[in-house]
């Protein structure tokens, strides 16, 4: 497993002609399953949009080893290996949630055979096999995540690129997704953001905090939860640590 | 997505019913008006039907379209090639199409009743594009617009442009849409301009759709001005190929061998009227014999020539249709010994003559029953010429040289002829 996944090279990006989101940025994802936290409004979604390569960087590049999404004919081997399951799940009108999940998995580059047979895997592995001749349209707000969440598994990436994708789930399909992350071959990059720091030293190898659109920390968990303060108690070490390097309380 | 999930979830069953309907009862109408077999001019119908074909297809562009948008598709990174999404969006579309002119096809030549070769190609051609650039159109405009709202806008919008053009003073404008007009002369072709034209500013369209569909972010408006560059040299060309013409396009002769039959004279029609040449023949022994009589003198062949096509003197042109009976085919024949006259009228608003006069002599010395005449000319034809075929033939005869020369000349006058209303 190499040192990093996702790499940004002297990125800007703003959504306005006059107002940059992110500038500059010089950094890359550790390997492994690495949570990205950040306040509200701090530009997670757009970084993790810009890794996806579903938005293109103002100035500087993205680069994911010798792929750089930039370059024409690297885009396609790019997002192939990178996974992307944006805050908003957005599903086509009118597809079951299999339709929708091989619809991704075909759009990724599978065959439609292939991706016809492998939605149901990943709709297995997120617990909705028995919902995948529903409408996706007719699912709650937590079943759609799990979409989001397949839609993400189907064709085998090497990196995961996850936007909240435990925003809306129960207590019990948060563990279930949980599951999932640790039965993911240990080859596959994951990057969550979440505002839900619990647990994090159970399930995460690194833990990467951004604010105003400037990487703060970038780490192992355990350097991460040094930062918390002497005093803080055993279940919220890692609330403190997120708040002396954030500066303030997060918002949830 | 599997081709049978692409149609279920699309718009294309929603529409399919109501155009197939449409399709079907437009094509049946007008393939019983066409001349059997005759592809040529059968192949104009399922292009008059784009006027509803094109613009549905549009529509459902563009429903696909804000189906894509709302499914947020642009912002999953996909791998696949953004023309394969478009492609894919467009597929039942484009089936819907297909599945509409196809059947007009059939439609056409189950009304036809029988069929000499096969479509014309090159109307085929220019359906398959203008659908093309009409589905493109209707896609970008569904990307761009709100999902309820674009379909619609579309549709209306299409439909005028395939429609309105016809009523326009602006003569060019009626070719350009590809809603070619029907009831090509079995004599004729197809002017190949008329098809290539539309097609050339279809293809700009469909350039310029492509374009702006297949760009994102910055580079879209970009895309969107080349893509009026486009459509502004597609219309340029086909503009200047129609730009001389007329309500309808020029007419072009045929060039295929037709049916003849007989030695003097020889008969020859287009192959799809071959079944008609024993009653021309049958009508022609009896008719020009009697002609000659009354000194008009039988020509060298009898042909259902183009007006595109000038004949000589030895030549007379005779209209032949699949249902002639044989009384149609003998005052056909008659009436064929009245040479061609010029357009008058496209250089004058004044009164240039009738030749109908002419005609009904000429029928009457043919031997035609007074029955048929009447029936061909009304009750008024035979009163009107009694005091010309009360003189003797060769008066008969000078005053239809004389009345025909004035014809000639588009100046009646002073008209000698007798006035049949």
């Amino acid at each position: 497993m190499s040192a990093e996944s996702v790499c940004f090279e002297g990125c800007s990006f703003g959504y306005r002609r006059n107002r940059t989101v992110i500038e500059a940025l010089d950094f890359g994802f550790p390997a492994g399953r690495s949570v990205f936290l950040g306040p509200n409004g701090a530009g997670k979604s757009t970084v993790l949009g810009l890794a996806a390569s579903a938005l293109q960087p103002r100035s500087g590049s993205v680069r994911l080893g010798e792929l750089s999404p930039r370059r024409g004919r690297d885009l396609k081997a790019y997002r192939q290996k990178v996974a992307w399951m944006p805050q908003q799940i957005d599903c086509v009108p009118g597809l079951t949630a299999r339709e929708q999940v091989a619809y991704v998995g075909w759009l990724k580059g599978m065959s439609r055979a292939e991706a016809w047979s492998r939605a149901v895997d990943a709709l297995r592995r997120v617990e909705l096999e028995d919902h995948q001749d529903r409408k996706v349209s007719e699912l709650s707000g937590g079943q759609k995540r799990r979409v989001g969440v397949a839609q993400s598994l189907v064709h085998g990436a090497e990196v995961l690129l996850l936007d909240e994708p435990t925003a809306g789930m129960d207590p019990r399909q948060r563990r279930v997704f949980h599951e999932v992350l640790g039965a993911l071959p240990e080859e596959v990059s994951v990057v969550l953001s979440t505002h839900d720091v619990a647990d994090l030293d159970e399930i995460y190898d690194n833990v990467v905090v951004l604010n105003a659109g400037t990487i703060r920390f970038s780490g192992p968990v355990k350097q991460f939860l040094a930062h918390a303060s002497a005093d803080a108690a055993p279940g919220r070490r890692a609330e403190s640590a997120y708040d002396s390097i954030v500066g303030g309380v997060p918002a949830c | 997505m599997l081709i049978r999930t692409m149609v279920r979830t699309s718009s294309v069953p929603w529409a399919a019913g109501p155009l197939f309907l449409l399709v079907w009862y437009m094509s049946d109408d007008l393939g019983r008006r066409v001349v059997p077999a005759y592809w040529e001019s059968a192949s104009s119908i399922p292009a008059y039907c784009l006027f509803a074909i094109a613009p549905v297809c549009a529509a459902c562009a563009a429903w696909e379209a804000g189906r894509l948008k709302r499914g947020g598709v642009a912002q999953l990174g996909a791998a696949r090639a953004q023309v394969m999404v478009v492609a894919q969006a467009l597929a039942p579309v484009a089936l819907l199409g297909l599945a509409a002119v196809t059947g007009s096809f059939l439609t056409v030549r189950v009304s036809m009743g029988s069929a000499l070769d096969w479509p014309s190609v090159s109307v085929i051609g220019m359906i398959t594009v203008v659908l093309a650039a009409h589905m493109l159109l209707g896609f970008v405009v569904g990307y761009a617009l709100p999902r309820l709202l674009a379909p619609a806008l579309i549709l209306v919008l299409d439909y005028l442009w395939m429609t309105l053009p016809p009523t326009f003073d602006t003569m060019w404008v009626r070719h350009l849409t590809g809603h070619l007009e029907t009831g090509l002369p079995v004599t004729d072709r197809i002017n190949p301009d008329s098809v290539i034209a539309p097609a050339v500013v279809a293809a700009g369209i469909a350039a310029a759709g492509l374009l702006v569909a297949l760009t994102s972010g910055r580079r879209r408006m970009a895309a969107a001005l080349a893509g009026v560059l486009g459509i502004g040299l597609g219309g340029l060309a086909g503009q200047h190929l129609v730009a001389d013409w007329g309500p309808s396009a020029p007419a072009l002769a045929r060039t295929d061998q037709p049916a003849c039959a007989g030695k003097k004279p020889e008969i020859c029609v287009p192959r799809e009227l071959a079944s008609v040449l024993p009653e021309l023949e049958g009508a022609s022994a009896a008719v020009l014999p009697r002609l000659a009589d009354a000194g008009i003198p039988a020509p060298q062949r009898l042909s259902t020539a183009s007006t595109a096509t000038r004949v000589g003197p030895e030549t007379w042109r005779v209209y032949a249709s699949p249902y002639l009976t044989e009384d149609d085919a003998r005052a056909e024949i008659a009436e064929a010994a009245l040479p061609d006259l010029p357009d008058c009228l496209a250089h004058t608003d004044a009164y240039v003559g009738d030749p109908l006069p002419l005609r009904v002599w000429l029928l009457l010395a043919g031997g035609v029953p007074d029955d048929v005449v009447t029936e061909h000319y009304g009750p008024d034809a035979l009163p009107a010429m009694a005091g010309v075929r009360a003189q003797s033939e060769e008066k008969q005869l000078d005053w239809f040289r004389r009345n025909l020369n004035l014809l000639k000349q588009c100046e009646p006058s002073p008209e000698t002829q007798a006035i049949v209303r």
